[in-house]
């Protein structure tokens, strides 16, 4: 009863446009089908009313019922380019006969878009090209194990940050192994008659959030649903920032976006090797380079903070394992492989001909974890005026003493908020780009495990200067002698042994000195104590021995 | 074998000693190349590893074998526990060392089957088999498998403590060894001793 009452009223509020587009069809019989959502005729040929009407007809005004979007766009591309309302819609069949971008733009080149395939695939026109686009991202993740909220959001806001969103997909691919599963869909539009000049920069994903102010993550884990909030930017990879790109090696030597990005095309060797000649000559011979297998940019980041040098032996590992991931499988040989992996990094066996040394970070272990010393611990402790270097080589004769390292890492660790603490590695200190050659894996262990070690001719304390980091020749039983002992976890069979020349030196040393020098032999102690020890038992069983022959005994 | 020898040594005991005087002559030698690889004893550095690590697994076994050994055959606090009147002892057997030997006096501590060790002996067997034993294969066992005790490792002070005590107590072995040695020549004849952990019986 109702809907029979709502459809009377419906009828009779139509009625008088329907009958008077009637009268206007009984002439214009090819304007039958016209959808201008119900508008009569008049509406828009106002001149009409009467009939007969005059020959000829102002033209109708959009703008009267549309008058958002003809000012959209007048102030757009498009109206710059001549276009009218009427060059897209067919104003008596707008539903049916509206111009798609595709109707004018069959074949976007897009050559500038970097990634295009996936960008195009992704997007449509407008939500890249449109004034003010709206995008939304759905992440879906299908994972055979159950998982729980904490896990995915730990600090407890209700919503999975980029860090958690990390922290989660090592959680699958460390737990869950190959049986997951992640699907992104990238959804964004905006208004078609706001078409702007240019397309949104690539900034406005990839470092703002203009487009994709949400983004929704659903977990399904095995049954079990979690939906929550994302941070787009989990699942929009962040481009360096102008500020970040600054502290970069590039950044603080001058070299502009413009001097490498020559296009939006990724870049290529050549254009690192326009500077890097020398390394380029190098690598550009050797198996990585030759099948075209791995360019500059495929281990080195040239958007990245640190430089090659500031990377820890991890980081320099995890460039490697992008590709060589099964490392650990050719690695059975090794005794120890995990704890060596925790200590080397791949170029300290795979680059015969890079030059390496045993390289001692200092860490600030506190709350928040574990961080390299920065020039700002120094300069909280002992401030500004003077270099790290100078701080502790009190007396510049470049040769450094317990008694001056002592006192520099108490000072230190009295205003560093943490512990302070020295982290060793076998590390490249200048890097040779030929990786081809193989004749130092030779899965001996006494290449490193013995006194010769190449290691112990160059051993350096990285410290934190104002211009990057600073690596301070320095004796490795230095800073294990320390009472503090601060390189403790740091061992390589060779370090705390005693050899002749240790002992020849402290008998030779004489008075500071001499002290300087038992401090020194730190462990070194243990073998020298032991080893005297051991000699003069032997001699007293030797008189012992003689004392019983002459008594007959 | 003459008959007034005094059975001495149950064959257990015999068993363990001979294995365990292999064994640590096994670590002893393989320890000193891993410490001072210059040595090269035995020019594969990698065996020198295997032999060091499973020696010393088998000596683990055999020190278990050895505590096995006592709750057989019994007489553990009487050899290994050192009494006041052990203490008091010392001192006379120390100059029978150093100063009566030479002099022809006899031995002031008979062994017997009940009480097989001198005062001096206890101290240096017990000081060796219940605190350098343990603390050598604890060290050991950790350093065989570090990945697997690193949180104890960091927590107690960093590989270098973990090989400073091994190496400390390794070499207390060693002197300890150069010690036994030569005190095993110091029976009725220089070798009497040595037949009697062959045997199990002491010539009087």
């Amino acid at each position: 009863m109702k809907r029979l009452l709502l459809a009377a009223i419906f009828f009779l509020f139509f009625f008088p446009l329907c009958a008077a587009a009637q009268e206007c069809l009984d002439c214009h019989e090819k304007y039958q089908k016209v959808d201008h959502a119900k508008v009569k005729c008049v509406a828009c040929h106002s001149d009409a009313k009467d009939l007969p009407h005059p020959e000829k007809l102002k033209k109708p005004e959009c703008l009267s019922c549309h008058g958002d979007a003809v000012k959209q766009h007048d102030a757009s591309v498009h109206a710059g380019k001549g276009l009218k309302c009427k060059s897209c819609h067919n104003v008596h069949t707008p539903r049916q006969e509206t111009k798609k971008c595709a109707s004018c733009h069959a074949s976007p080149a897009h050559r500038k878009l970097p990634s295009a395939r996936k960008h195009l695939t992704e997007l449509s026109c407008l939500g890249c090209h449109a004034k003010n686009p709206q995008g939304h991202i759905d992440v879906k993740a299908e994972l055979k194990q159950s998982i729980t909220r904490d896990t995915l959001d730990k600090d407890g806001n209700g919503s999975v940050d980029e860090r958690e969103w990390k922290d989660f997909l090592v959680h699958t691919q460390s737990v869950v192994g190959d049986g997951y599963r992640i699907k992104r869909s990238y959804s964004a539009t905006g208004n078609a008659h706001a078409v702007g000049p240019s397309a949104m920069s690539c900034n406005g994903c990839h470092v703002e959030n203009k487009v994709f102010h949400k983004a929704t993550l659903e977990v399904n884990a095995r049954g079990q649903r979690i939906k929550m909030a994302l941070d787009p930017h989990s699942v929009i990879p962040r481009l360096p920032v102008v500020d970040l790109y600054r502290l970069t090696a590039h950044g603080k030597g001058g070299v502009a976006c413009a001097d490498c990005h020559v296009s939006q095309k990724r870049i290529d060797d050549h254009v690192c090797a326009k500077c890097h000649d020398k390394v380029y000559n190098v690598y550009k011979g050797t198996k990585h380079a030759k099948g075209g297998a791995a360019k500059c940019t495929d281990c080195h980041d040239p958007h990245k903070v640190k430089t090659y040098r500031e990377l820890g032996t991890s980081e320099r590992m995890a460039v490697c394992v992008r590709c060589h991931g099964n490392y650990m499988k050719h690695h059975r040989w090794l005794p120890h492989a995990e704890l060596h992996f925790m200590y080397l990094e791949c170029s300290t066996c795979h680059s015969p001909r890079s030059r390496k040394g045993m390289v001692f970070n200092v860490n600030v272990d506190g709350k928040d974890g574990r961080r390299r010393l920065t020039r700002d611990d120094i300069i909280a402790a002992f401030g500004g005026t003077k270099q790290t270097k100078d701080l502790i080589d009190a007396n510049a004769d470049d040769r450094i003493v317990p008694s001056e390292i002592i006192p520099f890492f108490e000072d230190l660790g009295r205003t560093t908020k943490g512990t302070v603490g020295v982290e060793g590695s076998i590390a490249v200190t200048d890097i040779h780009h030929d990786y081809s050659e193989v004749q130092k894996r030779d899965k001996v262990c006494t290449t490193c495990h013995s006194n010769d070690a190449p290691f112990y001719q160059s051993m350096y304390l990285v410290l934190p200067e104002t211009e990057g980091l600073f690596y301070m020749p320095v004796k490795g039983t230095v800073l294990a002698a320390m009472p503090s002992s601060i390189a403790l976890n740091f061992f390589l069979l060779g370090e705390t042994k005693a050899r002749w020349t240790d002992i020849r030196t402290l008998v030779g040393a004489r008075g500071e000195a001499r002290g300087e020098i038992v401090k020194e032999l730190g462990f070194k102690w243990i073998d020298i104590v032991g080893f005297f020890l051991s000699l003069a038992v032997l001699f007293f069983v030797c008189v012992h021995i003689v004392l019983r022959v002459v008594f007959k005994r | 074998m003459t008959n007034n020898a005094v059975p001495l040594h149950p064959l257990l005991i015999r068993i363990w000693h001979w294995a365990n005087a292999f064994l640590i002559f096994v670590l002893v030698v393989t320890g000193a190349q891993l410490r001072f690889t210059d040595l090269a004893i035995i020019p594969d550095y990698a065996l020198v590893v295997a032999l060091h690590k499973y020696a010393g697994y088998v000596l683990t076994l055999f020190f278990l074998f050895w505590i096995a050994a006592y709750v057989i055959v019994g007489g553990f606090t009487a050899h290994y526990v050192i009494s006041l009147k052990d203490i008091r002892s010392i001192p006379r057997q120390l100059s029978y060392y150093i100063h009566g030997l030479f002099q022809g006096s006899p031995n002031p501590f008979v062994p017997s089957p009940e009480s097989r060790f001198n005062a001096m002996q206890k101290l240096a067997y017990s000081f060796i088999m219940i605190i350098a034993m343990p603390i050598i294969i604890i060290t050991g066992i950790v350093f065989g498998n570090i990945m697997d005790f690193y949180g104890i490792i960091r927590a107690t002070g960093g590989i270098r403590v973990l090989d400073a005590i091994h190496v400390v107590v390794g070499y207390i072995f060693l002197i300890y060894l150069i010690v036994h040695l030569y005190m095993a020549t110091l029976g009725k004849t220089p070798f009497s001793h040595t037949k009697a952990m062959f045997t199990g019986r002491e010539e009087e």
